[in-house]
């Protein structure tokens, strides 16, 4: 992942995904990559730790089913990543909105 | 063997750790891989093609393997803590029940039994013994009243606190272990087997069986011993105030020595 912008949001971005509904790991990859129209292409891998950092922190949490002979994790956003995730919405545009006030506009 | 096969085959041989959670992140790197390779395959590329792009896409395994670590080591942590309050647990109950035989060697061998305890007693201490048993012979045998009567009381206070103590291990554990291993199957789906998952981190909780028997064991040899010294000086006063905690720590050491080998036997290796 060499977008380091990307690395330090994909916390926010995982739980963004997950908002819309339970996913296990390969459909997140998917989703992030579709939304963002093939733009945040990272190293698959990478956002195991990030789940395993949020579920242990709580806000998500993830349960194993049996599909087509192989054990599938899901994750689902729990009651406080709900709440976290507008929280760090929040501050993300907060932040955004200041950061382009000081650089300006790309156009 | 396939790319994806030789993939996974590399990474079982470098997964340290946890053994639940070890096989927790194979699974999950499998499922993804083969996903992966699913998904490629239907957009009309071959099989190899199709996995040596999975497997690209997927990148080095060091952040899943350090994720374990990670994960790892916080399972042992928080196992190690739900380990200290169950042995503090079980630990305070003994007590309590120490304080239940107390009560036993009161009824059936009378109060000096554990309450002589050899020591001499100021005037002020004796001032106040007397004020509690004003019905007392004199200032020792209302020591005796008070020892004996504190060896049940107190002692029970403990055990209540024991059970206290365990309740909230119990939640506790409850919690982490539901964390661990999935909050269980999503509605209309198949949950898969699960295959000697164990609470806590690398076999902590199970070694509570093991040290408790230890430190009971320790605890019963220590009180019988103090009994026996007491017995031959005393002839039997104050003996039942050590005795009731040996043939408790014994009984506790034999029942978690028992439980400790059981658990051992029936140990299952995850994978």
């Amino acid at each position: 992942m060499a977008n380091p912008l990307l690395r330090s949001s994909l916390e926010l971005l995982l739980l963004g995904v997950l908002r819309h509904g339970p996913a296990h790991g390969y459909a997140i990859i998917a989703a992030l990559r579709e939304r963002s129209d093939g733009e945040f292409d990272l190293a698959e891998g990478s956002i195991y730790p990030a789940l395993h950092r949020l579920e242990d922190a709580g806000l998500v949490e993830s349960s194993e089913v049996s599909v087509s002979g192989r054990r599938r994790r899901t994750y689902r956003l729990t009651a406080r990543g709900e709440q976290e995730f507008a929280e760090r919405r929040t501050a993300w545009f907060g932040f955004t909105q200041r950061v382009q006030a000081v650089v300006g506009s790309a156009t | 063997m396939s790319e994806v096969e030789a993939y996974l085959a590399a990474l079982r041989d470098r997964l340290r750790g946890d053994p639940a959670l070890a096989l927790r992140t194979l699974d999950e790197v499998a499922d993804h891989l083969y996903a992966a390779t699913e998904e490629l395959l239907a957009t009309g590329l071959a099989r190899a093609e199709a996995e040596r792009l999975a497997v690209q896409r997927f990148g080095p395994a060091e952040p899943v393997l350090r994720s374990l670590r990670r994960r790892t080591a916080r399972a042992l942590v928080i196992g190690s803590g739900q380990a200290l309050v169950r042995l503090a647990g079980w630990g305070l109950v003994a007590v309590g029940l120490s304080g239940a035989v107390v009560a036993i060697f009161n009824a059936a061998l009378g109060t000096a039994f554990t309450g002589a305890l050899p020591g001499a007693y100021s005037p002020g201490a004796c001032a106040r013994l007397l004020a509690i048993h004003p019905g007392a012979r004199g200032c020792s045998a209302a020591a005796v009243l008070e020892n004996a009567q504190d060896a049940v009381s107190l002692r029970l206070l403990a055990g209540a606190l024991g059970v206290l103590l365990l309740g909230v291990g119990r939640l506790w554990t409850g919690r982490s272990g539901a964390a661990r291993s999935g909050a269980g199957p999503a509605a209309g789906q198949v949950a898969a087997p699960v295959r000697g998952l164990r609470l806590g981190a690398a076999g902590t909780v199970d070694a509570v069986d093991a040290v408790a028997a230890a430190a009971f064991a320790g605890g019963a040899v220590a009180l019988i011993a103090e009994s026996v010294d007491l017995a031959m000086r005393t002839g039997s006063g104050g003996v039942g105030f050590y005795l009731s905690g040996g043939v408790v720590a014994a009984l506790a050491a034999l029942t978690f020595g028992r439980r400790a080998v059981r658990a051992a036997l029936q140990a299952r290796v995850p994978g």
